[in-house]
């Protein structure tokens, strides 16, 4: 191979690709897991395929190949998803495209290598469907389905080739240094849509399907003949390429490669001076005129404003801290139907137990910001403010603002149903102070932009563990109580004996954490 | 160049270096920490007295950066006690805190905020009235040539424009005693030589500033009193001329000097 080629370039993007892949599992355990997955994808996709019972010696019939089509396109926003992921930690995260440019490779070879990077590793990833897919179509006597390989490799180029597009988009409209932060939260928006999407089957769960019926039949016209969609329309040709139909898998790969090839040549230009411009363009520029003018503050409100300026200019945090609360949504289907064995739950009380949850979440996410986010924590720790103070406003800047927001759905709770509110009111406010005291007993100081990435959280995995649990029992405890189950009364002590059990535990291992960092924070 | 506002209160301008009383600017006494199993500070006593310029020159891992965190109250000690201005740094710490400004070799400043934001907040934790902290701050802005750039977000500066702006934040509480470690790295010649002529400027009014350097010729022009420190102990103190005394050779540079100093067993 030669030092310097678009494969020798290829070669140590995809090593990379593979860390990253293989940074929270051991490979053996991550084989075993595909082994696993791809032989129960196999059975279930085996049974489906004779449960059908398709003819697919010859060409399939329309109705499958578009609901073939239907499926593929709503996976396809995943790939897109995982596309923009992908291309902004190529981009951004990875911090080489410094090294990259300034080396003489030239800019085309560098930037195809990264498209065809974040294209492979999609195609990885396609293939957990596709090997299975066309395993079963051997096994069910259906060979044609082995044009789900190709079809892989194609979806992966153009989700990789549009992730890219739009992340340069981005740097283009908005400068690489908020191109970036867009990107990210784009990513994490997007994130949060597919698995809210997800979702829909489980809330809609019995009123939906007959609107969805006629809603369908209102659409049928486009589906006929010479219609929109109609047979011979092309948006059917990725369904028909998995059916191995030579002139659609035609044009589909090579509709793929020729917008990878694109993107590949014409955009690089766009990066390599939106790049640059990362690292001089300024954020923002006001007056320039007049002197510097200090208000009167107390130390106590310069902690809490210094603390909150930091969390609204930083977008990309806080639709992480958003995020992590959308992940809690499924739990608004389960709560207030309840699980079998304990009886249904009064709607009104599983929607404050989830209050109580959403809060101490959120106020989880502030404090690891707060405390694991701190810059100058040199500076902090030689001013003459006692740090037991200074850790205490810490607190109060996660917790005010949730308490502020938590306070409109309380008084309404409370005017509904008084010793509910009560209830809640006390759990919200139990719930978030202790997640708070954890969360600081569990320092897992870290780069602001890597607090919420997985490799990025570290601190200790038990605290970690009670810490998400905590919500969960502050949460049923108001659910279950409130709906009248005596039992979960059991919960608070739980709950209360974890945080006690956190802070015996905890702070020798802050302690330790402290002395064995050397306040050397940003730079590990 | 002279450092606007600086001034010891006590100590009129014109006065020759008075033989000191009362507290020494810094005081260790068998100062001690380990990391696991090696030792970085293996009992150190120094003394710097008020109104000195002291340089602390030692080979990489010496435990230069490790003395001077335990002494800025970053860095629990394993044994032994520093104290600033006679303040114990493990018993009183607020006060030993008060006339001391720390200065990381790693410019550590807030990316989301503002060089004048960052002033304001400094100026805060050390408890200087707002009337006070603005006009400083505008002064070392203009100074420091920060004043075009003093609302832009500090992630837009370069790295020798952080380093500035540390030491304007180091500054705004007019410390008695400055501490800095390695404060030249990363700076450009003029802003370098400002520096210089500050903190010499600076010790002329009075006070006091301890700094670990690299670099000979620092040490050598700037210093009135040198420390070298060797695997965690102070292994020679004095003047240059006292320190190529010791080492017999009257005609050495700090460079021949040091590299002997610090070879001996």
């Amino acid at each position: 191979m030669r030092v310097g080629s678009l494969a020798w370039l290829l070669r140590h993007e995809l090593r990379l690709a593979w860390r990253d892949l293989t940074a929270n599992i051991a490979a053996g355990w991550l084989a075993l897991l595909a082994v696993a997955l791809l032989a129960g994808l196999h059975m279930a996709l085996w049974g489906l395929l004779r449960g059908l019972k398709l003819d697919l010696s010859g060409a399939p019939p329309f109705e499958v190949v578009a609901i073939v089509g239907l499926v593929l396109a709503a996976l396809f926003p995943l790939a897109l998803t995982f596309g923009i992921n992908r291309s902004v930690t190529v981009f951004y995260e990875r911090g080489d495209m410094d090294l990259l440019a300034s080396s003489p490779l030239g800019a085309r070879v560098i930037f195809a290598s990264r498209v065809l990077s974040v294209a492979g590793a999609l195609f990885v990833t396609a293939l957990v469907l596709a090997v299975p897919l066309a395993g079963a179509g051997l096994l069910t006597g259906a060979p044609r389905l082995l044009g789900a390989y190709p079809l892989a490799l194609a979806t992966a180029l153009t989700a990789a080739s549009l992730g890219m597009l739009v992340t340069l988009g981005l740097v283009r409209l908005l400068g690489a240094r908020r191109a970036r932060t867009a990107s990210q939260v784009l990513a994490a928006v997007a994130g949060g849509a597919l698995f809210l999407a997800a979702q829909v089957p489980n809330l809609m769960r019995d009123q939906a399907s007959s609107a969805l019926q006629r809603w369908v039949l209102q659409l049928q016209p486009l589906f006929a003949e010479g219609g929109a969609l109609g047979p011979g329309s092309v948006v059917w040709l990725p369904a028909r390429a998995l059916f191995l139909d030579p002139l659609a898998l035609a044009v589909t790969l090579c509709g793929a490669a020729a917008l990878a090839w694109l993107t590949a040549a014409t955009l690089h230009g766009t990066f390599m001076s939106g790049g640059r411009q990362a690292v001089t363009a300024p954020t923002r520029r006001r007056a320039d005129a007049g002197g510097v003018r200090f208000r009167p503050r107390s130390v106590t409100r310069l902690v809490l404003l210094k603390e909150w300026r930091l969390i609204l200019r930083d977008p990309y945090l806080l639709s992480q801290v958003l995020l992590q609360l959308v992940y809690m949504v499924p739990l608004l289907v389960v709560l207030p139907r309840g699980p079998g064995s304990v009886g249904s739950l009064d709607l009104t009380a599983g929607l404050a137990g989830m209050l109580v949850m959403l809060a101490g979440t959120l106020v989880m996410g502030l404090t690891l910001i707060v405390v694991g986010g701190e810059e100058a924590h040199d500076l902090l720790a030689a001013a003459p403010v006692p740090r037991a103070r200074l850790e205490r406003l810490k607190l109060a800047a996660a917790l005010a603002p949730v308490w502020a927001l938590a306070l409109v759905p309380l008084a309404l709770l409370a005017w509904q149903r008084p010793a509910l509110g009560m209830l809640t009111a006390v759990a919200l406010g139990l719930a978030t102070l202790s997640s708070a005291l954890l969360r600081l007993w569990n320092p897992a100081p870290a780069k602001r932009a890597d607090l919420f990435k997985r490799r990025g959280r570290r601190g200790d995995p038990v605290m970690n563990f009670v810490e998400g649990l905590l919500p969960l029992l502050w949460g049923g405890w108001v659910a279950f109580v409130g709906s009248g189950a005596a039992w979960a009364w059991w919960l608070p002590p739980v709950a209360l004996a974890l945080t006690g059990a956190g802070y015996l535990y905890g702070p020798r291992r802050a302690a330790a954490a402290r002395l064995l960092t050397r306040g050397e924070r940003a730079t590990t | 160049m002279t450092l606007p506002g600086v001034n010891a209160t006590d100590i009129p301008d014109d006065a020759t270096p008075a033989p000191v009383t009362g507290p020494a600017a810094l005081e260790v006494r068998g100062l001690t920490k380990r990391f696991d199993a090696t030792v970085a500070v293996n009992g150190l006593d120094l003394t710097v007295p008020l109104g000195e310029f002291y340089a602390l020159l030692g080979p990489n891992g010496a435990g230069k950066t490790t003395t001077l965190r335990m002494v800025a109250g970053l860095l629990e000690p394993d044994a032994g006690e520093a104290f600033v201005m006679g303040h114990s740094v493990r018993r009183e710490p607020t006060a030993a805190k008060r006339p001391l400004a720390f200065l990381p070799d790693e410019p550590l400043l807030y990316a989301k905020l503002s060089a004048v934001e960052y002033l304001e907040f400094v100026a805060g934790l050390w408890g200087v009235p707002p009337d006070a902290a603005a006009p400083r701050a505008e002064e070392l802005l203009r100074w420091l040539d920060l004043w075009g750039v003093r609302h832009q977000l500090t992630e837009t500066y370069s790295r020798g424009m952080k380093q500035k702006l540390a030491l304007a934040g180091g500054l705004i509480h007019e410390p008695r005693v400055m501490i800095l470690d390695e404060p030249l790295t990363g700076l450009d010649a003029a802003a370098a030589k400002g520096v210089k002529d500050l903190l010499v400027d600076y010790v002329q009014r009075g006070n006091t500033v301890i700094l670990t350097t690299h670099i000979m010729e620092i040490a050598e022009r700037l210093a009135e009193r040198i420390g070298i420190i060797a695997r965690g102990r102070l292994v020679a103190e004095g003047t240059l001329d006292e320190l190529r005394t010791r080492s017999g050779d009257l005609g050495a540079t700090l460079e021949a000097v040091f590299l002997e100093l610090v070879e001996q067993p």
